[in-house]
């Protein structure tokens, strides 16, 4: 028991107490982040029920749905790494523990992980909510009680559907591009299910919707109705279901563990390998293809940046032919009103932007080159090269998506030709920004040393502060614009140019030498 | 070909390295020793462009390394005591990744490929996820990436680590090779007997300055074997 403590304190050390100077904080910085996030949350909870005060419960319905989602997809991601192919499982292994402790801790690590993600989400938005409806008391000892088992379900789920990824995928040598394949096939699948059962309706109340998809989400579903209707059956009933499966789950995973970590963590073998002749290519194009290369075999990478992009831009070909009621009515405001029609299309492209923004692999580039950064600095390759090829790899993971859902949208709803060269400029000018000023970030914070490489793309200061500054810029510029009116579009456009030639020159000037000085 | 003079370097406050002179010429093997944290490893990354240093300059064929950071990498090889390559790519993949960085033309670098890959024998591997490679296995992909496009000056920190002895005995004949084609090699090791049968120079670091350097026989006149020699100067 005193050994499993110890491996457990440990690795949630490891976890959640790193930081970047390797000097000791008075305030662990896991708690200052925690303690943002909670603020942000209650913020933008107190925000969302504000807006949408007609609509009762829409605030838990909408953070139950939320909860599960978030659970379920990092669980996916977390779990390679965390529950199979973990790094340190020879050290482990090799340590007079037994395979028990082993197991315990890293399934009590695990599940740690993904309720302080959770609590952060959901606790504010119930709390905002008893608070603004007046709910009684034991509203709220239910909403904390019942928490305690709302994320068991999706999360046993998330680990079953990620050990089945593992199992289809490692040690194959198109492995990470089905992993990816896969996992955009599965969300594409719940986007398609979501609009098609709640969104795609004649009443544009998004509460409704939300509603709608609860239902078909038990966990989620058990939740919402038993804190906020009292009914305390259907939270023990989400207990008792998720109690079941979390320890039908830690049965399988302790009796599999070693096989699956053993296979987990391997590469891929070629059998009669024959060389070939390769035709060379530039310094550049050898960063570039590298870049690409470590960008699509890293699944927490792909998972993080690029899901938002492929979903808009799939959404943008699917909304072509759909025949919906929101559409058409949308095209009848553009056909019968000109000024109608620059709303429609300036805040399609804004709401383009802001999904671009959301794409920034910049933010952890530096820190995923890690130990092998030595490889960067050792190589006749100029500095400039090497963030040309990493800025490359952003811009061409928003330009493609971007680009076809303009044309899409264009299509769907005949928008005019400014349209189109507004939307460029305004594309061209936010991948610009995100990636160098993604890059900028992770040179200021780096994170050369780490366990896992979803440390850095999830949990590194650069990957949070490269995610979120871009998108509370984005998405408080688009309520300036709703706010101010139209003209501001171009302001917004204008904007986003001056930055990005302040952006580089801060990079010419700072970033070049900063690199340098990284070891 | 490589030359140091005065090199400082700091951690933060701390002075890591107090003014570190040394020479290797054309054609000659340098070693260079000393117990754990005496400031090897630092001293050769920053020799290699990898570190910035405070003070002092490096020079590579003439060339300041600091000014002239292109030139001077591009006839030179860096070979790492732990080499952590781009696990997710294949070995040959990363090989010629290397290739195009230093401009290599296809028929070289099929040719360096494949003789390198049969000597270091992972020529069979050359298609496989380089995750999938053991320590040894990825030192001996390392070495073939710093050999294939003939340096001029080969920078290794601890090699012989994690090799085979038969990886072990290739590796000693290519440094020899290589310097008796006109380049030179500049490298730390713990194992004391190959610097000693191996190197035309030795330099022994203790603490951030060198305390002993120059020829390997001037070193081992006295006729004490070079372990000796270095256990002596734990007492200076």
């Amino acid at each position: 028991m005193k050994r499993l403590w110890i491996i457990t304190k440990m690795q949630l050390l490891n976890l959640f107490f790193q930081n970047n100077s390797g000097k000791k904080r008075k305030i662990p910085s896991v708690l200052i982040s925690g303690l943002i996030m909670f603020a942000l949350s209650l913020y933008y909870s107190f925000l969302f029920s504000s807006v949408m005060e007609t609509e009762a419960n829409v605030l838990p319905a909408m953070v139950s749905l939320l909860g599960t989602a978030i659970v379920f997809f990092s669980g996916v991601s977390t779990s390679q790494g965390m529950l199979f192919g973990f790094k340190d499982y020879d050290m482990l292994m090799a340590m007079p523990l037994t395979e028990k402790d082993i197991v315990t801790s890293k399934i009590t690590v695990y599940t740690i992980t993904q309720y302080f993600y959770t609590v952060l989400l959901v606790i504010p938005a119930m709390i905002i909510h008893g608070c603004r409806s007046g709910a009684d008391a034991l509203y709220f000892v239910r909403a904390i009680l019942g928490f305690l088992a709302f994320p068991l379900i999706p999360m046993v789920l998330s680990v079953l559907v990620g050990l089945g990824m593992q199992a289809l995928t490692a040690g194959k040598r198109y492995g990470k591009m089905l992993q990816n394949a896969m996992t955009v096939a599965m969300i594409a699948l719940v986007y398609f299910f979501s609009f098609n059962s709640g969104m795609n309706s004649a009443d544009p109340s998004a509460g409704i919707g939300v509603g709608k998809i609860v239902k078909y989400i038990p966990s989620a579903d058990w939740y919402l109705h038993g804190v906020t209707e009292n009914k305390v059956s259907l939270l023990l009933l989400m207990a008792a279901v998720g109690i079941a499966l979390y320890a039908a789950f830690i049965l399988i995973y302790s009796r599999s563990v070693i096989r699956i970590n053993a296979r987990g963590n391997q590469g891929y073998h070629v059998k009669d390998f024959k060389l070939k002749k390769t035709a060379g290519s530039s310094s550049l194009g050898a960063l570039f293809r590298q870049e690409r290369q470590r960008y699509f075999a890293n699944f927490t990478y792909f998972l993080n940046t690029s899901i938002g992009m492929i979903m808009m831009a799939g959404f943008s070909i699917y909304v072509i032919f759909i025949n919906n009621p929101i559409k058409d009515s949308l095209i009848g405001v553009i056909q019968e009103y000109p000024e109608g029609s620059a709303l429609v299309w300036q805040t399609i492209l804004l709401s383009i932007h802001v999904v671009g923004q959301m794409t920034c692999t910049t933010g952890s580039s530096i820190s995923l080159e890690g130990k092998s950064l030595w490889i960067l600095k050792s190589i006749p390759a100029s500095v400039r090269e090497i963030f040309t090829a990493k800025i490359m790899i952003n811009l061409l993971l928003i330009l493609v998506p971007s680009l076809l859902s303009l044309v899409g949208f264009g299509i769907a709803f005949c928008f005019p030709p400014l349209y189109y060269l507004c939307g460029v400029a305004m594309i061209i000018a936010g991948a610009l920004f995100i990636s160098m000023l993604g890059l900028l970030i992770n040179l200021r914070f780096p994170k050369l040393e780490y366990d896992r490489e979803a440390v850095v793309i999830k949990q590194s200061l650069s990957a949070f502060l490269s995610m979120m500054v871009p998108l509370f810029l984005a998405i408080g510029i688009m309520v300036l614009y709703f706010v101010t009116g139209m003209v501001w579009f171009y302001a917004i456009l204008a904007f986003y140019v001056v930055c990005d030639i302040i952006l580089y020159v801060l990079l010419v000037k700072y970033g070049f030498e900063r690199f340098r000085k990284l070891a | 070909m490589l030359q140091i003079e005065n090199l400082v370097k700091k951690y933060d406050d701390k002075e890591i390295l107090h003014g570190i002179s040394l020479q290797v010429n054309d054609g000659e093997i340098y070693g260079f020793i000393g117990h754990n944290g005496a400031g090897k490893t630092t001293t050769i990354r920053c020799a290699v462009g990898i570190l910035p240093f405070n003070s002092g300059e490096i020079h590579i064929d003439g060339k300041n390394i600091l000014t002239d950071p292109i030139w001077c990498k591009s006839i030179t090889a860096y070979l790492p005591d732990n080499p952590d390559l781009y696990e997710n790519l294949t070995a040959v993949q990363f090989l010629n990744f290397i290739a195009d960085i230093f401009e290599m033309s296809a028929d070289k670098r099929l040719d360096k490929i494949a003789s390198l890959g049969r000597e270091l024998e992972i020529y069979d591997m050359l298609g496989d996820q380089i995750k999938s490679f053991s320590h040894g296995q990825k030192q001996k992909l390392a070495l073939i990436s710093a050999l294939m496009h003939d340096p001029r000056l080969l920078v290794l920190d601890e090699p012989f680590v994690g090799l085979d002895p038969k990886a072990a005995f290739t590796m000693k004949n290519k440094l020899v090779e290589l310097c008796e084609k006109g380049g030179s090699v500049f490298f730390s090791s713990h194992v004391l007997e190959v610097v000693q049968n191996l190197c035309n120079q030795i330099a022994i670091i203790k603490e951030g300055n060198i305390i002993m350097q120059g020829r390997t026989e001037e070193i081992m006149k006295s006729g004490e074997s070079l372990e000796q020699i270095f256990l002596n100067t734990e007492n200076m």
